[in-house]
């Protein structure tokens, strides 16, 4: 075996490892929001592996036919057919860590969207708890104290058009005495 | 099924000639019908809709990683060409009929 070889079988023991733990999570989880994590990350990450460890494999073949200066008249056909099979292999990895995602996205938000899926929002793990948080000198205590101060500005309207008028007519002043 | 496809894997594999990279390869395939078979057990048994969808899209990953997997059991000899075309082909109609399964599911129809 090549050194290449040897790398392309590490790889294709790491896409072993994460294609079964994905497949015994995806069947052990309890719900099925829970299933979603095994299902949607570890078979991205393990046909990546798996295929990027065939390629090297090929690359592994190519380099057998370069060092033994095979590249002549018939090898060069065989060069390129080697180059064209890593080639569709890089190309079919790219395409499924695109589309399974996008895949995994679209069944959680089916499901979440499904009337029969659907969990309130006092159980779902995924709504925003900032509202919860309690910290020192708290937003909705300041809310409170707020109207007063409010209706003040509201009456006072008046004079905070006069303050507004008043900066221009200084700047002026300042540009007529320049 | 998935015997029968063993069976064949294995007397290519033990037919003279096999490097230990197709040994590698050919584990691999193992492994991955093992996967797919729990992914199916979970697609029989799955409460919801969503979980027999879930478990058929990445039974399909794990398909379109198999044919690429068997394109190299005797890699040197065959040409792992076809089936790599059959594996691109494979993948673009799972994650069609996923995204179509899903939206006849949430709108009745595919309009």
């Amino acid at each position: 075996m090549g050194v290449l070889e040897i790398v392309g079988s590490l790889f294709l023991a790491a896409g072993c490892v994460l294609a079964l733990t994905g497949s015994i999570g995806v069947l052990r989880m309890p719900d099925f929001y829970s299933r979603l994590h095994p299902a949607g990350k570890s078979d991205t990450l393990a046909q990546a592996l798996i295929l990027i460890g065939l390629a090297l494999f090929a690359g592994q073949q190519m380099l057998e036919v370069v060092l033994a200066g095979r590249a002549g008249e018939h090898g060069g056909a065989e060069l390129i057919g080697l180059a064209n099979i890593m080639l569709k292999l890089v190309l079919l990895s790219a395409l499924l860590f695109v589309t399974a995602p996008t895949a995994t996205h679209a069944i959680a938000k089916a499901a979440r969207l499904d009337r029969f899926t659907r969990i309130r929002v006092e159980e779902d793990p995924g709504a925003s708890r900032v509202g919860d948080i309690v910290v020192a000198g708290d937003v909705g205590e300041q809310l409170q104290e707020e109207p007063g101060p409010v209706l003040d500005v509201h009456d006072d309207e008046p004079g905070a058009d006069a303050d507004a008028d008043a900066p221009p007519s200084s700047h002026d002043t300042q540009s007529e005495d320049d | 099924m998935s015997v029968a496809l063993s069976s064949a894997l294995f007397a290519t594999a033990t037919a003279g000639k096999a490097t230990a990279a197709n040994s590698v390869v050919f584990a691999t395939c193992l492994v991955l019908l093992t996967g797919a078979i729990l992914l199916l057990i979970r697609a029989l048994r799955g409460p919801t809709v969503f979980d027999r969808i879930l478990a058929i899209n990445a039974l399909g990953t794990k398909t379109v990683v198999l044919v690429a997997l068997i394109a190299f059991v005797d890699f040197p000899h065959g040409n792992p060409s076809f089936f790599l075309d059959t594996g691109l082909v494979y993948a673009l109609v799972n994650f069609v009929a996923t995204i179509a399964i899903l939206k006849y599911i949430q709108y009745r129809r595919l309009g």
